[in-house]
């Protein structure tokens, strides 16, 4: 496969404290299409989903070895900005956080931070985010209404939205769909699916039925380890270690 | 097992039932002391402003009155009759008579001083007879018995042509001014000896008053008034101080309780206030203080002998005044048409009127407060020996003829002003702190910064008043610029931030967390230590050794030690912890979800500050900042202190002020109970609690409505 490579980890670990929570993660992120990572509950996929647009930092205490590559840059060398990698690499979580403004507002605030835009040239950065999280037809009447008025899974599409106006060339989502119901979770995954035939998505699942509908490649972790890496299809159809059929398979999780 | 179990549970219900009735009653029971603290204030208040009432007592006949004078107790009414005696009516009808010895009837003219404790008398061979007029009190077993004692002091002839105008005394001697065909003189009457002052009036007198102390006349022709400065017994012809037209006839004249001012009552109604004013450049000049309406000729105006009130006597009414108010309090009611003398009581509890048949008419008053009113409490008012009208504090003097000034404006401006030098200090401060602290700060440090300065407001404000009072005072007037330095520190270093944030942003991260933190205090050492240095070649080279004396000089701006500096700086120290501590709860309560989907955005940690957790905070941020105006506002021991509690209207830093708390905390001690101060200074505690209670208000609908704004963050 000689796919283009958006992220290439090589033997990165993380720290809490004293505390590993990732041992040496060398894998390759291609810039096109979804990724999934799952694993039981504390492997570390989250840590390693938050090291590639170092929304980490802020945590006390976090530390991390070996080199995380975006496009052959180390975001984490000393001369790397975290706020413009975060510009590059946007983030959607596993609750839905829209600002206690409006829709407009919500969306707007990524391009108001850091693009001077005429009025109309915002409203149709907005109208474009809306419509890539597909989220306009249902909003576009009440722009002006609070976020915090939608429904669960239109604020996680708002959120989304949000994170698409300031035109990320990747997106992570941390669960995104965890707290949603089954319709709004069914929209979230298509949404993420159409996003991935234009960005590079990186997923954090616990639901493996959702990493097989929306995924191209699943990356298998466990105990801060990664376990296996590969098409979506081979890990979950035939796995090559053990532990991942053990999981996949649902005799643990 | 089970019949445990039931009677467990019953006791827990019970236990639950008298823990929500003890605390529903004790919320009840806070509720009920704050409405009676209000309703204490409101009733204690209140009467300042009450109207005052006059009550018609009794008539009773008599013969031909000529003057007449009451006793402190108001039991009987002195009458002068013509044919040269005193009746005494009681207030049964009762009269005791005493004869004026060495008086040939007919009694022509007769005059009592002011006070009631002189009398002058004309009897029918001209000669004009000065008496003292006591009574004493001495008690029967519990009946209060008045034992009159009239005593001559001399008889002088008075030649013709003359008419008594007013008569002053002081132990056994008296003055006496008399109008002649010419011009005044007054006489000058002692056991010892009698002389007369001519004084140098143009035209006949109409009118004239003393003043109580002997020391000065005034005379009014039927068209100027002259003012007499130094009445003395050797010289034989005075010349006027100042004189001034009048554009209306007078009739009548009399001095005000003080010696100030001098009332004259004209033929057309007219009364005014005249008062001695130092003329520009050297002498005096006279100048009306006031201007009161009316109709009727006005016959007599006696002063009142407790304060700025007096009683005019129209030909068909009689009224009562009061200067400072400038009000008219009230008409006698049922005053009789036929009266020849209405004089207000020694205590201003009553009044009286003698009808030409003699007959007495009394009346109780109840004057309440006559010195205060919505006007002199909130405005300007010209008050005796004043150009101008001004608010003015001062509400106790030296003298019983001292006019208290109530104005409650420069205890509210006062208030306010150290309130908001108070917050100027301590908001900006307060608040950037609390976001420093609880967005960018290292860990470690929001530990020990949030209970250090916590335990900043356990410091008893009393310490804190007297620290500035006595150390920070004279240290910063001692080393001004130096405290202008220290001032400006805070405003300094955020310019200084702003200009780094437009440095490259790699210059930037080197910087962050502890190191920023090393680097702002190595500078704010570094700039103090020089300013330090500096300091004394600063002083020499610019401000000629005393930058104190520079400002007076070359400003004209005048320093108190004592000043709003001080206070702002001192208050914001009690006023710090309060918004430091509500505000920085306020940021904690943002979620940070809400930080993290801005970081995620790309937000640099500032711009997450700016866009998202201030404006969520800002109902907490608000109300720190009001909870920190209203222990401002209330704060009574640091302002007592600080303050200097001089009452100027100034708002400049450099002068100080009075607060309504420290007025309350210094006065109210030594506020007759009942009386106006102590009333005025209850309705200041009434207004205290209107403020801090309207502040609250506005503090808790506008963080309502902040909230609403940003109505999710609540959970």
């Amino acid at each position: 496969m000689s796919e283009e490579v958006r992220f290439r980890l090589q033997q990165v670990s993380c720290f809490y404290g004293g505390t590993r929570a990732l041992h040496e993660v060398t894998m390759d992120i291609p810039a096109r299409g979804v990724t999934a990572f799952i694993g039981p509950s504390g492997c570390g996929k989250s840590t390693l989903l938050r090291s590639l647009n170092r929304m980490n930092d802020v945590v006390p205490g976090f530390a991390l070895t070996g080199r995380v590559l975006l496009d052959g840059q180390d975001i984490y060398s000393s001369r790397a900005d975290p706020v413009a990698l975060r510009r590059r690499v946007g983030m959607v979580f596993q609750r839905s956080n829209p600002f206690p403004s409006s829709i407009f507002d919500n969306v707007a605030y990524g391009p108001r931070l850091h693009e001077r835009l005429s009025p109309a040239q915002l409203a149709l950065r907005v109208e474009e985010a809306l419509r890539a999280a597909a989220l306009w037809d249902e909003v576009k009447d009440r722009l002006n209404l609070q976020a915090s008025m939608l429904s669960g899974g239109q604020q996680q599409r708002l959120c989304i939205a949000r994170a698409l106006a300031v035109r990320p060339e990747a997106l992570l989502f941390d669960e995104p769909a965890s707290a949603l119901d089954p319709l709004s979770t069914a929209r979230v995954e298509e949404l993420v699916l159409e996003l991935g035939r234009s960005l590079t998505v990186v997923i954090v699942t616990h639901n493996l039925q959702q990493a097989t509908r929306v995924a191209d490649r699943t990356a298998f972790f466990l105990l801060g380890r990664l376990v296996e890496y590969g098409p979506t299809v081979e890990l979950f159809t035939t796995p090559k270690d053990s532990q991942t059929e053990a999981y996949v398979s649902g005799r643990f999780g | 097992m089970r019949a445990d179990t039931a009677r467990f549970r019953a006791r827990a219900r019970a236990i639950d039932r008298w823990m929500a009735g003890l605390i529903t009653g004790g919320g009840a029971a806070v509720l009920i002391a704050t409405f009676l603290l209000v309703l204490f204030l409101v009733i204690e208040s209140v009467p300042v402003l009450r109207s005052p009432r006059a009550s018609s007592e009794g008539v009773v006949p008599q013969g031909v009155p000529l003057a007449a004078a009451e006793d402190e107790y108001r039991e009987r009414v002195t009458v002068v009759g013509a044919e040269g005696s005193l009746h005494l009516v009681g207030r049964d009808g009762e009269v005791e008579v005493i004869p004026l010895e060495g008086v040939q009837p007919p009694v022509h003219q007769a005059l009592f001083s002011a006070d009631g404790r002189f009398l002058v008398a004309v009897d029918g061979v001209g000669r004009l007879h000065a008496f003292s007029w006591r009574q004493r009190v001495i008690w029967e077993g519990e009946r209060r018995v008045l034992q009159p004692r009239l005593r001559a002091i001399a008889a002088t002839a008075a030649g013709d042509g003359k008419h008594l105008l007013a008569v002053v005394g002081e132990g056994s001697s008296a003055k006496v001014l008399v109008g002649t065909e010419d011009g005044a003189s007054v006489v000058h009457l002692s056991e010892k000896s009698t002389s007369a002052t001519n004084l140098a009036v143009a035209g006949p007198a109409v009118a004239g008053a003393l003043t109580a102390s002997g020391e000065q006349a005034w005379v009014a022709t039927a068209n100027g008034l002259q003012w007499f400065q130094r009445l003395d017994p050797e010289v034989s012809l005075l010349e006027p101080t100042a004189s001034v037209p009048l554009s209306f006839r007078p009739t009548t004249a009399a001095v005000l309780l003080g010696d100030v001012t001098l009332v004259l009552g004209g033929e057309s109604g007219e009364v005014e206030a005249w008062q001695a004013l130092p003329a520009a450049g050297a002498g005096w000049r006279l100048d009306q203080a006031a201007q009161f309406h009316g109709s009727g000729r006005v016959i007599a105006v006696t002063p009142s002998q407790r304060e700025k009130s007096f009683l005019v006597q129209r030909i068909t009414a009689a009224e009562i005044l009061h200067l400072t108010s400038r009000r008219t309090l009230l008409a006698l009611p049922g005053y009789p048409a036929d009266a020849v003398v209405a004089r207000l009581s020694p205590r201003l509890d009553g009044a009286f009127a003698v009808t030409a048949k003699g007959a007495v008419h009394r009346w109780s008053l109840q004057l309440h407060h006559p010195e205060a009113s919505l006007a002199t409490l909130f405005l300007p008012v010209r008050y005796e020996g004043y150009e101008r009208a001004h608010v003015v504090w001062q509400s106790s003097g030296g003298s019983a003829g001292f006019e208290p000034k109530l104005s409650l404006l420069p205890l509210i401006v006062g208030t306010l002003k150290g309130a908001l030098y108070a917050l100027l200090f301590s908001a900006p401060l307060a608040l950037a702190g609390a976001l420093y602290v609880n967005q960018f700060a290292p860990r470690g440090l929001r530990e020990v910064v949030k209970p250090v300065i916590e335990l900043m407001a356990a410091v008893p404000s009393v310490v804190v008043g007297f620290l500035a009072a006595l150390f920070l005072a004279p240290l910063v007037r001692e080393h001004l610029l130096i405290s202008a330095g220290v001032l400006l520190a805070a405003p300094s270093v955020a310019a200084v931030a702003v200009v780094w944030s437009l440095a490259p942003a790699r210059w930037q991260r080197r910087l962050s967390g502890a190191r920023e933190l090393v680097v702002v205090l190595g500078m704010l050492v570094v700039a103090g230590t020089v300013l330090i240095v500096l300091e004394p070649h600063l002083h020499q080279a610019w401000f000629g050794g005393d930058v104190v004396h520079w400002l007076y000089q070359r400003l004209g701006v005048t320093y108190d030690q004592r000043n709003a500096m001080v206070v702002g700086f001192a208050l914001g120290f009690a006023v710090i912890p309060i918004i430091f501590t509500i505000a920085e709860d306020a940021l904690s309560n943002v979620p940070p979800s809400l930080v993290a989907a801005s970081l995620a955005l790309g937000a640099t940690p500032w711009e997450a500050a700016r866009t998202v957790v201030i404006p969520a905070a800002s109902p907490g941020l608000f109300a720190a900042v009001m909870l920190g105006l209203g222990r401002a506002v209330g704060e009574t021991m640091i302002v007592l202190m600080a303050t200097g509690n001089t009452p100027l209207m100034s708002l400049s830093p450099f002068n100080g002020m009075r607060t309504m708390a420290a007025t309350i905390a210094v006065e109210l001690p030594e506020a007759p109970y009942g009386g106006t101060l102590y009333r005025v200074l209850i309705l200041t505690a009434l207004l205290l609690f209107c403020f801090t209670f309207a502040i609250n208000m506005v503090a808790a609908a506008v963080a309502e409505r902040l909230r609403k704004r940003f109505g999710r963050l609540a959970a």
